[in-house]
């Protein structure tokens, strides 16, 4: 009866793998306790006792829910702050590099080094105001009961904050891109792996974020049917 | 007591069953039943998600143990934060409930007795 009960809690639990097992971990000792301290000698009817007081395991998987959406909401804002911070050490790293080895930018590369870097600089900024909004935004509200319309509204808007700083810090990646790219061009040298290597981590990072945002979006969707109020 | 009643006060409830020490959830259930002499009625697991909520707002801190049964159990105890949410709530509580009597009981200055 136990092991039934707690197969369907951590099926309805499905959309938090890592949340089904503790939470199912915590259910299995409170359901023992529960059946060991019930006084009735059958211990089947003990333990039909234990789950029906537990409740019904779609109900609380809707209370869960609204944690685990909370929680993912968070981690986004943060991975999203510490990706703009990292792609911000990058480029400072790769600016003090080209300083020491006095590797300078081809003349025909200045002008269109010079639109590149402005669109980088604005799409940079951007992407730190949104950031920065959207872990507050995420921070402002704890988890409530139940995830009901104005908890949907406010993920919704996190969810808009997430991918316009996402967005605007892909451009900006972009833009460091084509900017390495005129300067290295392609005489490739030792002197090289410095830019080569911080742009890798600055693309790993993007893409760190998009597949978190991808992920979340995905989570949201398989907790759809938990929505209801 | 109307289980939609207690829904509403359910964090309360589970900050003050745990001022009396740390404790797992069925232990914080253990707790509510014996405070409150089997008043409040509420499926058990329902304590979980409250649990989980006030850890993840920072007013519960928790760890895994392992009972003398062997089974691995998460332990709960209440924050400094969580020690001031529950002041706070306890003052606001009473503050409502005077406030409910003097309704209920007719009280209100100037009303005659």
């Amino acid at each position: 009866m136990i092991a039934d009960y707690l197969k369907e809690l951590e099926g309805a639990l499905a959309f938090d793998p890592a949340l089904a097992s503790r939470v199912v971990t915590e259910a299995r000792d409170h359901l023992a306790n529960a059946t060991a301290e019930d006084r009735i000698a059958d211990r089947d009817e003990a333990e039909r006792r234990a789950v029906a007081r537990f409740g019904d395991p779609r109900e609380l998987a809707a209370q869960f829910a609204a944690i685990s959406l909370a929680r993912q909401a968070r981690r986004v804002g943060v991975v999203i702050v510490l990706a703009i911070v990292t792609v911000l050490a990058m480029m400072k790293a790769r600016v003090a590099w080209y300083a020491v080895v006095e590797w300078t930018m081809a003349e025909d590369a200045r002008a269109v080094a010079g639109v590149v870097l402005t669109i980088n600089r604005y799409a940079f900024w951007i992407a730190i105001v949104i950031g920065i909004g959207a872990l507050l935004h995420t921070a402002r509200q704890s988890a409530p009961p139940r995830v009901h319309a104005g908890y949907r509204r406010h993920l919704r808007r996190a969810a808009l904050l997430f991918s316009g700083a996402a967005a605007a810090l892909a451009v900006s990646v972009t833009g460091d891109l084509i900017l390495t790219a005129l300067r290295v061009g392609t005489k490739l040298s030792a002197a090289a792996v410095v830019p080569l290597a911080s742009m890798s981590v600055e693309v790993a990072s993007i893409a760190i974020v998009i597949f978190m945002i991808a992920n979340a979006s995905r989570r949201m969707m398989r907790m759809a049917p938990s929505f209801a109020d | 007591m109307e289980g939609e009643m207690l829904k509403g006060h359910l964090d309360m409830i589970v900050l003050a069953a745990l001022s009396a020490g740390p404790a797992h959830g069925y232990a914080v259930i253990e707790e509510i039943r014996r405070r409150t002499g089997k008043a409040f009625d509420l499926p058990e697991g329902t304590i979980y998600p409250a649990l989980h909520r006030l850890q993840q707002a920072g007013l519960l801190s928790s760890r895994w143990v392992t009972a003398e049964t062997g089974r691995r159990r998460r332990v709960y105890a209440l924050t400094r934060s969580g020690t001031r949410a529950l002041a706070d709530q306890r003052a606001v509580w009473r503050q409502f409930s005077d406030a409910i009597h003097a309704l209920l009981d007719g009280n209100r200055p100037g009303k005659p007795a």
